[in-house]
């Protein structure tokens, strides 16, 4: 039984549907994440889960027990749900250990159990030496850590993470991305994550939803959405992506501008589709002939230290490879690149409109 | 220049100019950057600091300016600083403030988390109820309940002996409860205010992450809204505080016969009725300004704590909002409850009374007529009067804003030398109660010929609300994004071009909620009027004041509604016209 059912779930203020018509499993001790753009309706899901928004209509389960169904709903504090806000709320008239201790008192726990928890729990996150500071004289990562103990110390059910690295800088979120990973491993704990992030969204989840407009796109682990793609919107949004117009011509075949390729993928029975190619996946090609080997001609070059970023024109398109740093690439030079039929991706070509 | 530029090594400066050159240009830099800060000091020092330096003088004095025998003396201030009666006044004073404070706190704080995390409907309405008191005036509301309220002929109990049978009074609002509750009525739109916007402030993600952790609605409600609150609450109750302690009209209306020892009070009856003591009425306003700035002060103090208060937020998702289900009309009854005693009876109230001739011992033989109104309308005195309020009503705001604008200006953005100090001056005001400013101005103006006319009126209001223009102006420039003037200098404009052009068009709305504000403001105010008005320079409120103090409430009843009349026009015109957000101004 999946820990978290979430059935048909709609969500519409006024005229804008918010959420769409959204499904999907979390199995016990899952990691999910809900990435998309802003106003794709993931946080929006995220709080309808938690009971901070009601729903319009679907239902949603949380370890087998019904907490929404249509309007009627159980309220958040009855869940036995907990979150990581984006904006961490921390209670500023409240020491770091009564932030932590908050959840426990409303469940009741006796004083010598709840301060071997709180102690615990803060020991975990690494703030054990701050019990007693308030909660707004901690750095942000500090705040951060401390969202994260509270929310795990009254072992909920379900845990709900609402965007809470997108607060922190460039390198502390690296940072906390890979704290938060490790606590989720040890503790185990049924998660759903939501992020614009897809970096976070890959390294840390088992399984990502991609919404967008208020759907799901797709859903798989982050290989299966970074390898294989199921249209346009998600293999530009994970990753960087070379989508180019082409045209099948037999099976393992295809047309793209002047180039004729091999794809392992097969292919549907679309003839016009996208040929989706990974910067990283092109590569520079010893001599002509070959197989997926082709001229090219570099039009720019972008120094990026570990890799060069490069612009190039081959067959009548322009593509973006990234070649490695030591092949000392100039602008102007004359190539062979080559794509391996397996890093060759054939995404069908589905009107905008219809996602 | 000249060598300057001629010179051969261009990076070495020219070398100072012969010494009868040099002094002008000495001056002339001088004056670009003092000028403006000397003469904004200067502007401020004679309308705010002036009065109050007199009112310490005349507390001094041996009898009044006009006085050729006036000598100094400690006598008044040892009366009033030392001897019974007058601390007796001072702590009751304090008492009477502080339960108004606490009270219209404590109704602002439940109406405000009504609005502002419930599902109560029709919010905008209930709002705009809540405040509206604010634009009324308290001396009108005050008048009204003593029609309503006193325990023989108010109205209340003559229905309740009518309707009921009673014999005793159902209500008695000429005692202290009564004043306090009286005042608490008018001070709960700012207690209101103030927690409602930081409701709106505060991250809805602490309540939230309440629920999620098992709180129920009221747990989070007391251990995390209110807590989270404290630092505005307390800023509230300060700000009230200081209001209520400078209120002269609705305690003198209220309490004037039973003489209830309040220091605004006694600051007038020292000064208006026999035996007349102006340097004793001096000396006790001076008390009421060290209540006073006792109180900003600790407001102060509470607002700066509030800063540690302050949260990321994230982006604007709107709160849960807590069902009432069962509690919605309970609810709607606080507010509508609260809004008929504001409002609703106390206008019924006067409308009878300005219908009728006089007051008798039943409603149901009311002596109706239209003798007040027509009155009203043939009156010289009351067409004077409406004149006068209109006057000073369109001359304060304009000039106060006006001026407002530029000292923020110079404060903000040119960041004038003596910054801080203007800063500070402009804000002083707030610590001066009306009828303690009133006191002030009388000692500074009483032998100069201003005195007597309508313009000392206009100088009296402008101190009063400097601090409430200028900070809106402060405010508003705060949020406008400085780049936008750096570029008007850029392409050339000098900074009177640039703010006349570029800031005042961007800040717009602002200063017309500003001069709103000051308009209703000045339209109603009594306490810094009362002890200035003579013959010559009557306003309605003072009239107003006149007809009660001679028992005839028909004609005062009148004049406060026509009053009330003025300002609902102003309000009207803001919202309409100028389309101000007068819950945003305050």
């Amino acid at each position: 039984m999946a820990q978290l059912q979430v059935d048909r779930l709609s969500i519409r203020y006024g005229q804008y549907l918010a959420v769409d018509d959204v499904s999907f499993d979390v199995r016990e001790g899952e990691f999910v994440s809900l990435l998309g753009p802003s106003g794709c309706g993931k946080t929006t899901t995220l709080r309808c889960i938690a009971g901070l928004e009601t729903a319009s209509s679907g239902r949603i389960a949380i370890g087998g027990q019904r907490v929404a169904d249509g309007s009627w709903e159980v309220p958040p504090n009855k869940r036995g749900v907990n979150m990581v806000f984006q904006s961490y709320a921390v209670w500023p008239h409240m020491t770091v250990f009564e932030n932590v201790a908050y959840g426990l008192r409303s469940q009741r726990v006796p004083t010598a159990e709840l301060t071997r928890r709180v102690r615990d729990t803060l020991e975990m996150v690494g703030l054990g030496a701050f019990e007693k500071r308030y909660g707004t004289e901690l750095s942000g990562g500090q705040q951060q850590r401390l969202a994260v103990a509270r929310a795990v110390v009254t072992s909920p059910r379900l845990l709900l993470f609402d965007e809470p690295l997108s607060n922190l800088d460039a390198g502390l979120r690296e940072r906390m991305r890979v704290e938060l990973t490790e606590l989720q491993r040890r503790l185990g704990r049924t998660s759903v994550y939501v992020t614009h992030d897809q970096a976070e969204a890959m390294a840390m989840s088992d399984r990502v939803i991609l919404m967008r407009n208020g759907r799901i796109v797709q859903q798989g682990t982050p290989r299966d959405l970074y390898e294989t793609p199921n249209c346009r919107f998600a293999a530009e949004f994970v990753g960087n992506a070379n989508l180019l117009p082409g045209v099948l011509d037999g099976p393992g075949r295809i047309r793209v501008g002047d180039l004729r390729l091999n794809a392992a993928t097969p292919a549907s029975g679309d003839a016009d589709l996208l040929v989706c190619i990974r910067p990283e996946n092109v590569q520079i090609a010893g001599e002509a002939g070959g197989e997926n080997v082709f001229a090219a001609q570099v039009e720019r070059v972008g120094y990026l230290g570990n890799s060069l970023s490069c612009e190039i024109s081959a067959g009548g398109l322009r593509l973006r490879a990234d070649l490695p740093a030591h092949s000392r690439m100039q602008q102007g030079a004359s190539i062979h690149l080559r794509v391996d039929p397996a890093n060759i991706t054939l995404v069908p070509e589905v009107a905008e409109a219809a996602i | 220049m000249t060598a300057q530029a001629n010179s051969l090594a261009p990076g070495l400066s020219a070398p100072p100019a012969a010494g009868g050159v040099m002094q002008p240009a000495l001056l002339t830099r001088l004056r670009r950057r003092y000028g403006l800060s000397v003469v904004l000091i200067a502007i401020l020092l004679v309308l705010v600091v002036l009065p109050a330096v007199f009112m310490f003088v005349g507390a001094l004095m041996s009898g009044g300016m006009a006085d050729p025998n006036a000598h100094f003396t400690l006598q008044k201030l040892r009366l009033v600083y030392t001897t019974w009666p007058y601390l007796h006044a001072l702590g009751f004073t304090l008492m009477m403030s502080g339960g108004v404070a606490a009270l219209a706190t404590v109704v602002g704080v439940a109406t405000a988390w009504l609005v502002a995390r419930t599902d109560i409907p029709r919010k905008g309405f209930l709002e705009l109820c809540l405040i509206a008191p604010l634009f009324l005036s308290p001396f009108v509301g005050g008048l009204a309940w003593l029609i309503l309220g006193s325990p023989k002929s108010g109205l209340i109990n003559v229905m309740a002996r009518d309707f009921l049978g009673l014999r005793t009074p159902l209500i008695n609002v000429v005692t202290t409860t009564g004043i306090v509750c009286v005042m608490a009525l008018y001070f709960v739109p700012y207690a209101y205010l103030t927690v409602s916007s930081s409701l709106r402030n505060m991250d809805p993600a602490m309540e939230e992450a309440s629920y999620l952790n098992g709180a129920g609605i009221v747990s989070t409600a007391l251990r995390i809204t209110l807590p989270v609150l404290r630092p505005a609450l307390i800023s509230a109750y300060f700000f009230i505080f200081v209001l209520a302690a400078g209120t002269f009209s609705i305690p003198a209306v209220l309490g004037g016969a039973s003489r209830v020892p309040f220091l605004a009070v006694i600051v007038f009856q020292t000064s208006a009725s026999y035996p007349i003591d102006y340097g004793k009425s001096a000396a006790v306003g001076t008390v009421l300004f060290w209540v006073s700035v006792m109180g900003v002060m600790l407001y102060r103090f509470a607002s700066q704590s509030a800063r540690r208060f302050v949260t990321v937020t994230a982006r604007g998702f709107r709160i849960r909002q807590v069902r009432l289900r069962g509690w919605r009309g309970p609810a709607m009854a606080v507010i509508a409850v609260y809004v008929l005693l504001a409002i609703g009876l106390p206008y019924l109230a006067l409308i009878y009374t300005a219908l009728t001739r006089y007051i008798t011992a039943s409603v149901l033989h009311a002596p109706w007529t239209l003798d007040n109104v027509m009155w009203a309308r043939d009156a010289p005195e009351v067409t004077d009067s409406i004149v006068n309020t209109l006057l000073v009503g369109v001359v304060t705001p304009t000039i106060c804003v006006g001026f407002a604008v530029l000292l923020a200006f110079a404060i903000r953005r040119l960041r004038v030398p003596f910054a801080r100090t203007l800063d500070y001056l402009a804000m002083f005001p707030i610590a001066i109660p009306g009828i303690v400013l009133g006191t002030g101005i009388f000692w500074t103006y009483v032998t100069t010929p201003v005195y007597g006319t309508i313009w000392i009126l206009v100088l009296a209001f402008l101190a009063s609300y400097l601090p409430f223009a200028y900070r809106i102006s402060d405010t508003a420039l705060l949020q406008i994004d400085k780049s936008w003037e750096e570029a008007s200098s850029l392409c050339g404009a000098a900074h009177g071009r640039t703010l006349w052009r570029v800031t005042v068009p961007l800040i717009r709305p602002a200063l017309l909620s500003a001069w709103v504000m000051v308009f209703i403001f000045s339209v109603r105010e009594i306490s810094a009027a009362i002890l200035l008005a003579s013959p010559s320079n009557e306003v309605l409120s003072t009239v107003s004041w006149n007809y009660l103090d001679y028992g005839d409430q028909q004609k005062a009843a009148v004049l406060g509604l026509i009053q009330t009349v003025i300002l609902i026009g102003g309000v009207l015109m803001g919202q309409f016209v100028f389309r101000v957000r007068l819950t945003q101004a305050v």
